[in-house]
């Protein structure tokens, strides 16, 4: 037999035994016998006194076939098992004690957090479950008003199981202001990094479906998570160049101009001295102008230039507004969610790695923001 | 068939070069440069490139003064019967930095992919695989490292450029200035068994290379240097852009954390990122392999058995390198072993085999020839 040939049928010994032993066997389960978590959401528990939590876990329903989605009811596609319990491990196990199925987390697709859960809890859950190992932390963070289990038992009937409302909302890339998603690890990575706080977007359910309220941001302590208002969310999104389809609608003189598509890019910059954070921002937006009251916009010459220049003046102001109201929440709570003071730190690499992870730390900042907006008329495409 | 007068092309002779090092342990970067280095990560980074580049311009210019048919026939030339210990130890170091690196793999792979499955049969079918690979003939082997490794490594680039595109900044990249000469060395001690192990790869290849002297060796081997350097290096720079150093040094395997993270998550998708399985299988089989081949080589050798005893000993080697592995403790302690204790050793044998061989190879003509002077 020659080399290659013996080679050859190594290799194919080699691969039976591998198809044999490592094809996932020792732990193979039908689907059906599987309790798929698609979504986890946490809440305070009111009467207990140790400070346990609530942890809904949402499961799609085993019996929803392809051919029988259509006769589902929007409601019975997921079903929610809450229980009580101080920590993740102790929650799996109380969730596997109610369920016929073994439960299996690999597909988490959401975790949302009731916004009375004090911050320091919401923190600990997503570590234990970072720390889980087999759940891989693409998931998404969100936070909504109590009880998760309403947010989370959102189910339209566009979006049949296995496809679940709210990752489909969050997944949406272009479609929504700014890009909303927060994943585990980014959240998880945010809460261990010194000078920044992670923070999640709130999701309040309304009509069948989920409305932003807000960005809820959760600094190291037992309070509960400070909610942003929604110009200062606007800024912090802008700040941080995840603008991708916003829209300004405004008055610039007499006339109502509203230029949308707006997209974001931020450079910043941020260094330490005496004991404030000097921070630059330098935004670039860009937009079309789409209408002016319901008057044609003119399609060229010194009408149309007067026009795009008053919606780019509009846009600016709006834009400053914006990361303004950003900074001055920052300055108010005291915290940055905007990692700025980890980049100001990490510029003296000494100081910044002799911090632990996790701690917290905070400067008054004091912001230059200039303001670069290029609109273009709608009219120049038609 | 055995081909005992096998020659590999220099480019074959740069990839397995490249295999020998970092590959098996590609998965950790850079968490144990973060753990040890600290802050003065990008200088031991440096550092260690420089004194890589250096041990294997040793290895080879040792190698180009003495003569003898492999490694070890080099070292008996310049050692005498001192040529035991050093290849003792080397090959002792070699299997337990091997066994170390494959109980860690297979850790890994029960913690992301495989956890109902036990962790035997994945340690004896790398070991055997890597077996099936280092057994073949010289050309043979490095054939079939240049094909996988190529594409491996192209792979294996694609996923880190699509989680790359998370990186929020460059700000954890900023260097230290001046560098502290206790982090760096802590830095370049800690990681340098992910680097080399001193199973001699180079030397034992470069006779082998079709057309090519020691200088031309030497340049291609210092090429696979700079080539893993700059694996290591971006590898490094994506983990810190997108998780920074607290996290990034939190984490046992934050590369593969991020690629499973970073990509599309949702029930109706097959995660994507999991592709890079095949990849570092194919790599961890391949430095294994490389490894066996090359030390085989010098047992052989030392026991003046002929070429056709190559699959036992390759058998022998792969085999010893699945029982030490069979006896490690947790993944943590492992690492700690290997970071705190291992590599310490194996930086310590890497200078002191090559640099004293060649400071030997330079003396040793001389104090022969001085007699002859004052005669």
């Amino acid at each position: 037999m020659r080399s290659g040939d013996r080679l050859r049928a190594g290799l194919a010994l080699i691969a039976v035994c591998a198809l044999l032993l490592t094809a996932g066997c020792g732990d193979a389960l039908p689907v059906e016998d599987r309790a798929l978590v698609l979504a986890l959401g946490i809440d305070p528990n009111r009467t207990s006194a140790a400070g346990d939590l609530d942890w809904t876990f949402v499961l799609p329903n085993a019996t929803v076939t392809a051919s029988s989605v259509g006769r589902q009811s929007p409601g019975t596609q997921v079903s929610g098992v809450r229980v009580t319990a101080p920590d993740l491990s102790t929650a799996m196990n109380a969730l596997q004690d109610r369920l016929a199925r073994k439960v299996y987390m690999g597909d988490l697709e959401v975790f949302a957090i009731g916004l009375a859960t004090p911050s320091d809890r919401a923190r600990a859950a997503i570590s234990d479950l970072v720390q889980f190992g087999s759940v891989p932390d693409g998931y998404s963070v969100v936070a909504t008003p109590d009880p998760a289990t309403r947010l989370l038992s959102v189910v339209t009937t566009q979006d049949a199981i296995p496809r679940y409302f709210l990752t489909l909302y969050l997944n949406c890339s272009g479609c929504h202001r700014h890009d909303w998603r927060v994943r585990g690890w980014q959240w998880w990575a945010a809460a261990q990094t010194p000078g920044v706080v992670p923070h999640a977007v709130v999701l309040r359910p309304e009509a069948g479906s989920a409305v932003v309220a807000g960005e809820a941001v959760y600094p190291a302590g037992p309070g509960p998570a400070l909610v942003m208002p929604p110009d200062a969310q606007d800024g912090l999104f802008l700040t941080m160049s995840r603008t991708t389809a916003a829209v300004v609608s405004g008055l610039a003189g007499r006339r109502r101009l509203s230029v949308s598509r707006l997209t974001g890019r931020a450079r910043t910059t941020a260094r330490l001295v005496g004991g404030r954070l000097e921070v630059s921002v330098r935004l670039h937006v860009r937009g079309v102008l789409t209408s002016q009251g319901g008057v044609a916009i003119p399609s060229g010459g010194a009408a149309q230039a007067a026009l795009v220049h008053a919606a780019q003046v509009l846009v600016a102001q709006h834009m400053l507004d914006d990361v303004g109201a950003a900074f001055r929440w920052a300055n108010r709570e005291h915290c940055d969610p905007f990692g700025l003071t980890t980049q100001a730190l990490l510029a003296r690499p000494r100081l910044a790695y002799a911090l632990a992870p996790g701690s917290s730390v905070w400067f008054p900042i004091d912001v230059r923001m200039t303001v670069r907006a290029d609109v273009v008329s709608a009219s120049s495409f038609t | 068939m055995s081909r005992a007068g096998a020659r590999i092309s220099p480019g074959q002779f740069f990839w397995a070069t490249a295999a020998s090092m970092v590959a098996g342990g590609v998965f950790l970067w850079p968490m144990p440069l973060l753990l040890e280095a600290g802050a003065d990560w990008a200088w031991a980074l440096g550092a260690d490139g420089v004194l890589v580049a250096l041990t294997l311009a040793a290895q080879l210019a040792w190698g180009q003064r003495v003569p003898g048919s492999s490694m070890f026939g080099r070292l008996r030339t310049l050692w005498g019967p001192l040529a035991w210990p050093w290849l003792l130890g080397s090959t002792a170091l070699s299997v337990v930095v091997e066994a170390v690196v494959l109980d860690l793999f297979v850790r890994m792979l029960q913690t992301f992919v495989l956890p109902g499955t036990p962790a035997w049969p994945l340690r004896v079918l790398l070991a055997g695989l890597a077996w099936v690979v280092a057994a073949q003939s010289l050309d043979v082997l490095a054939r079939s490292l240049r094909t996988w490794f190529v594409v491996g490594l192209a792979a294996f680039m694609l996923m880190v450029a699509v989680t790359a595109a998370h990186a929020t900044g460059a700000a954890a990249l900023h260097p230290p200035w001046p560098p502290s000469g206790h982090g760096v060395l802590a830095g370049v001690a800690g990681t340098w068994l992910f680097w080399i192990d001193d199973g001699g790869v180079a030397i034992t290849l470069a006779p082998f290379v079709r057309g090519l002297d020691w200088a031309g060796a030497r340049r291609w081997a210092l090429g696979a240097v700079a080539l893993q350097l700059a694996v290591v290096a971006i590898v490094t720079c994506v983990v810190l852009t997108t998780l920074g150093p607290w996290a990034g040094g939190a984490k046992m395997w934050p590369m593969i954390e991020l690629m499973v993270g970073a990509g599309p998550t949702s029930f109706s998708f097959v995660r994507p990122s999991l592709l890079i399985l095949p990849v570092w299988i194919g790599a961890f089989v391949g430095y294994l392999a490389v490894h066996a081949h090359s030390i085989s080589a010098n047992t052989r050798a030392a026991v003046g058995v002929p070429e056709s005893a190559r699959r036992w000993h390759a058998l022998a080697i792969t085999s010893a390198v699945l029982i030490v592995a069979w006896q490690l403790p947790d993944a943590p302690t492992v690492l700690t072993m290997a970071t705190q204790d291992l590599s310490p050793l194996a930086l310590g044998l890497s200078i002191g085999l090559h640099g004293l061989s060649l400071l030997l190879a330079i003396v040793r003509p001389l104090r022969q020839a001085q007699p002859a002077r004052g005669s």
